[in-house]
C-alpha cells in the first residue's frame, strides 16, 4: 500500500507569481536599464550641455525624418546655382522654400524660371519670388522641360506639345514650328555647398536633450515606443510590489526557523 | 518555445510596429485643379489672366490681412466684368493650402480649397465650411464681415481660409475699385 503524500500547504499567490516575477524582471531588464541611463542623464543635461548639444549621426536624422531622400539637383547658373534637395529649392545657399523636384530651369534676361510638373517659378536673380504660375496659368498639365532661346521669352514642352509665352509671361501660344530645346543641364553640387544644404534642410538639428528624451519616454519609437514605456512602467511598479511580498515572506519564514531552532 | 523567448518575440514586434508608424508622411491631395476651378468660375470661357504687382503702396494692407509678407511681386488673376478668380497660396501650420477664391461686386461668391497638403485640417474642404464665406466682404478693418466658424483640431487652417479670403476681397478692390 503507497503513503499518500502529504498535501502542500498554500500560501498565498505561491511560485507561479515567483516564476512570473522573474521571467518579466529578465525580460524586461534592457528597458529599464535604458530608462534609467537616459533618466540619470537627462537629469544632468545642464551640466553635460545635452540641451544645445546636436546630434552628428546621420542615421538619427534619417530616423526623424529629417534626412533627405533623393538625390540633390544642382544647376549651374551664370551668377549663382540653383538646387532642390528633397522638396526644397535653394538658389545658392538661400531657401526659396519647398517646390516639388525642377523638370527644367531656364535663365532669362531679369529672371529666372524653374518649371515643376504642374507649376512654373519666377524669381529674380537675387533670389525674389516674382510669381507661382498655377497649372491654370501653363497649358497643358504636364511640364517637361522649360528653355528660353532668345533670353526674353520662355519655351515649354508639355504634354500638349510645345508653348512659347508673352515676354511679360503671362499668355501663352502654340509653338507652331515646334524646336528642340537645349535644357540647362544639371551638374554635381560642390561637396562645401551641398554639406551647407544638407545643414539648412535640417536646420536647427536636433538635440542629444531632445533624444535622449524620446528613449526615456519610448517616442524614439513612435506611439508603440510610448505604449512600451508606459507598460514597462507599471510593470516596474508590480515587480517591485511582488519583490517586496516575496522579500516579506522570505524575513517572515527565517524568523519563524530562527525561533523553532 | 518557452514563455521568456515570448515575451522577446511581442517586445521585438511591438518595436517593429513602432519603426512602421513612425514618420509617416502625407500626400498632397488635389480637390479640384486649378485650371478646372478657373474653368468652372467663368462658364468654361475663362479671360486671359492679368497680374498686380504688389507694390509698396499695397504691402502694408496686404501685411496687416495675412500677418506677414505676400511671399511674392505679383499676382495672378482671371477677371471679367465684376468678376475675379483668384488662386492664392497659404500656409496652415507648415505646408501651403491652394484655394481658389471667386469675388464679385465686393463679395465672395465662391471659395474652395484645391490642394491641401498638411496631415491635419483637411476638413475645411467640405463645402458646410467653405460655404460660410459667401457673401463675405472686407470691411474697414480688413476684416471679414462674416463670422465664419471655426472647426476643432483645424484652427491654423481656418485662420489661413480666413486671410485668403480678406485677401482675394482686398486684391479685387484693387483691380476693379
Amino acid at each position: 500500500m503507497s503513503k499518500r503524500r502529504p498535501a502542500k500547504k498554500r500560501r498565498g499567490p505561491g511560485r507561479a507569481l515567483l516564476r512570473l516575477h522573474r521571467r518579466v524582471g529578465v525580460a524586461l531588464s534592457a528597458i529599464f536599464i535604458a530608462i534609467c541611463i537616459t533618466g540619470i542623464l537627462l537629469n544632468h543635461s545642464d551640466d553635460l550641455d545635452f540641451q544645445s548639444r546636436t546630434v552628428q549621426a546621420d542615421w538619427v536624422y534619417d530616423w526623424y525624418g529629417l534626412e533627405p531622400a533623393g538625390e540633390l539637383l544642382h544647376y549651374p547658373l551664370p551668377q549663382n546655382s540653383l538646387s532642390s534637395l528633397d522638396g526644397q529649392l535653394f538658389l545658392g545657399e538661400k531657401s526659396l522654400g519647398h517646390f516639388p523636384a525642377p523638370r527644367g530651369v531656364a535663365v532669362l534676361e531679369n529672371l529666372i524660371a524653374v518649371a515643376f510638373p504642374r507649376s512654373i517659378l519666377l524669381l529674380t536673380h537675387q533670389g525674389q519670388i516674382i510669381e507661382t504660375l498655377p497649372d491654370a496659368a501653363i497649358p497643358g498639365n504636364d511640364t517637361r522641360q522649360i528653355a528660353s532661346p532668345d533670353q526674353r521669352t520662355l519655351i515649354i514642352d508639355t504634354n500638349l506639345g510645345q508653348f512659347r509665352s508673352d515676354e511679360a509671361i503671362l499668355d501663352w501660344s502654340a509653338n507652331e514650328s515646334a524646336i528642340a530645346l537645349a535644357p540647362l543641364e544639371t551638374s554635381p553640387a560642390p561637396a562645401a555647398l551641398k554639406a551647407k544644404l544638407i545643414r539648412s534642410f535640417r536646420g536647427e538639428g536636433i538635440t542629444w536633450g531632445r533624444v535622449l528624451l524620446d528613449l526615456h519616454t519610448g517616442r524614439f519609437f513612435g506611439s508603440a515606443g510610448k505604449w512600451i514605456a508606459d507598460l514597462s512602467g507599471i510593470a516596474l511598479i508590480l515587480l517591485t510590489l511582488t519583490g517586496v511580498y516575496y522579500t516579506m515572506r522570505y524575513l517572515k519564514k527565517a524568523r519563524e526557523r530562527s525561533l523553532s531552532r | 518555445m518557452n514563455t521568456f523567448a515570448q515575451i522577446r518575440i511581442a517586445l521585438v514586434l511591438s518595436l517593429a510596429l513602432a519603426y512602421s508608424a513612425f514618420g509617416d508622411t502625407p500626400d498632397e491631395d488635389v480637390y479640384l485643379a486649378p485650371d478646372a476651378f478657373i474653368s468652372e468660375s467663368f462658364d468654361d470661357s475663362p479671360p486671359k489672366p492679368s497680374v498686380l504687382w504688389v507694390t509698396n503702396e499695397l504691402k502694408p494692407q496686404i501685411q496687416k490681412i495675412l500677418g506677414h509678407d505676400y511671399p511674392a511681386l505679383r499676382i495672378r488673376y482671371w477677371a471679367q466684368q465684376s468678376r475675379s478668380a483668384w488662386i492664392l497660396e497659404e500656409i496652415g501650420k507648415v505646408k501651403p493650402i491652394t484655394v481658389g477664391i471667386v469675388v464679385e461686386d465686393g463679395k465672395i461668391v465662391r471659395l474652395k480649397v484645391l490642394i491641401y497638403r498638411e496631415s491635419h485640417g483637411w476638413e475645411v474642404k467640405h463645402s458646410f465650411f467653405t460655404d460660410q464665406f459667401i457673401e463675405a466682404e472686407l470691411t474697414e478693418k480688413l476684416r471679414l464681415s462674416k463670422n465664419i466658424d471655426g472647426i476643432s483640431g483645424a484652427t491654423l487652417s481656418v485662420n489661413a481660409l480666413k486671410r485668403l479670403g480678406g485677401l482675394a476681397l482686398y486684391l479685387h478692390q484693387q483691380v476693379q475699385p
